[in-house]
């Protein structure tokens, strides 16, 4: 990796591999997942409780994947669905202490209502770690994969969008503060990481939320 | 313009999919890939790799991976997809450290 770093020092992934060694996953460790999924798979259905980006890998390629679980059942027609148009976009919020940044998506199921979803993460956080590292492959990503499971981890939707140019803006802004930012710290040990979501995190998300609605989101 | 190719310009493609790969690369990824998939398993749990280690199958795959990259020198993702693997390749799940080359 420090030889790859060296001999491609604008080459990326190698540098935030080298910038938190101790913390680096390669690639291969990750689920591979691309639109010929035909499933869904354990690892990454236990992770899907509502919407998620995760790090996945297509090939030998590190990605990240948007999935999203519908616990209710509200994609009946997935005719409807595999053929519905989604509005996707990367959000950075005004919240900045933590610095939060949402995936937003609407799916045009149902033409009068369609379906807001988000995942809302804290991506500059302490390099290495598995959250700032899925939004430095989204942030060198073209499309995105998008899977939706119902609640008996039955694949209802798995298709690659093709990331909007707005979308594409908002990450190369994102992915500068990757690149510069070392951002805060979350704590890895679980009981202290559960305390810091309750204390610095929820709050956080809660403030983004009460300032941007849905409806609000430019796609 | 893609991401990649302001980052890195169109000389260097990150990605090399659509490159023109060579018969035999594109083979050899392919089988590596295999030999992935065959020793880096999933389940509800979490991740296990088996057949680690200098004489382990995954370092036949990273081998592999890294004769595409001699072949291909200016392909820097190759070049990282060696690393990875050898990374992936260095040490059986339950062994002490993490033994990542560096």
């Amino acid at each position: 990796m420090e030889s790859l770093a060296e001999c491609h020092p604008d080459f990326l992934p190698a540098r935030f591999a080298l910038e938190a060694w101790d913390q680096w996953e390669s690639p291969f460790r990750h689920p591979e997942w691309s639109p010929s999924n035909p499933s869904a798979l354990p690892i990454l259905a236990r992770k899907v409780q509502t919407a998620v980006l995760l790090p996945v890998r297509d090939g030998y390629t590190p990605r990240a994947a948007l999935f999203l679980r519908d616990a209710a059942g509200d994609f009946r027609n997935l005719q409807l669905l595999s053929s519905a148009r989604i509005d996707i976009t990367t959000i950075i919020s005004e919240i900045t202490s933590p610095q939060v940044v949402a995936v937003n998506a609407r799916i045009w199921d149902d033409p009068s209502t369609p379906y807001p979803l988000e995942a809302l993460d804290f991506p500059l956080c302490q390099r290495g770690h598995s959250d700032r590292r899925k939004y430095q492959y989204l942030c060198l990503q073209e499309n995105i994969d998008f899977a939706i499971i119902d609640a008996r981890d039955r694949l209802l939707l798995n298709k690659r969008l093709t990331m909007p140019p707005r979308m594409r803006q908002v990450n190369q802004k994102l992915l500068n503060l990757l690149i510069g930012s070392d951002g805060v710290d979350i704590p890895l040990d679980k009981a202290a990481g559960d305390r810091w979501y309750s204390m610095v995190g929820r709050p956080a998300i809660k403030a983004h939320q009460s300032r941007l609605q849905p409806s609000d989101i430019q796609y | 313009m893609s991401l990649w190719d302001r980052l890195k310009g169109r000389t260097q493609r990150a990605d090399p999919a659509n490159e023109d790969l060579s018969q035999e690369v594109k083979r050899s990824i392919s089988e590596s890939l295999e030999l992935i998939k065959l020793h880096v398993a999933f389940s509800g749990k979490g991740v296990y790799v088996a057949s680690a280690g200098a004489e382990g199958k995954l370092m036949d795959a990273a081998r592999a991976f890294e004769s595409a990259h001699r072949s291909y020198p200016a392909l820097p993702m190759l070049h990282y997809a060696w690393a990875c693997a050898r990374s992936c390749g260095a040490v059986q799940d339950g062994e002490n450290g993490d033994g990542k080359p560096r």
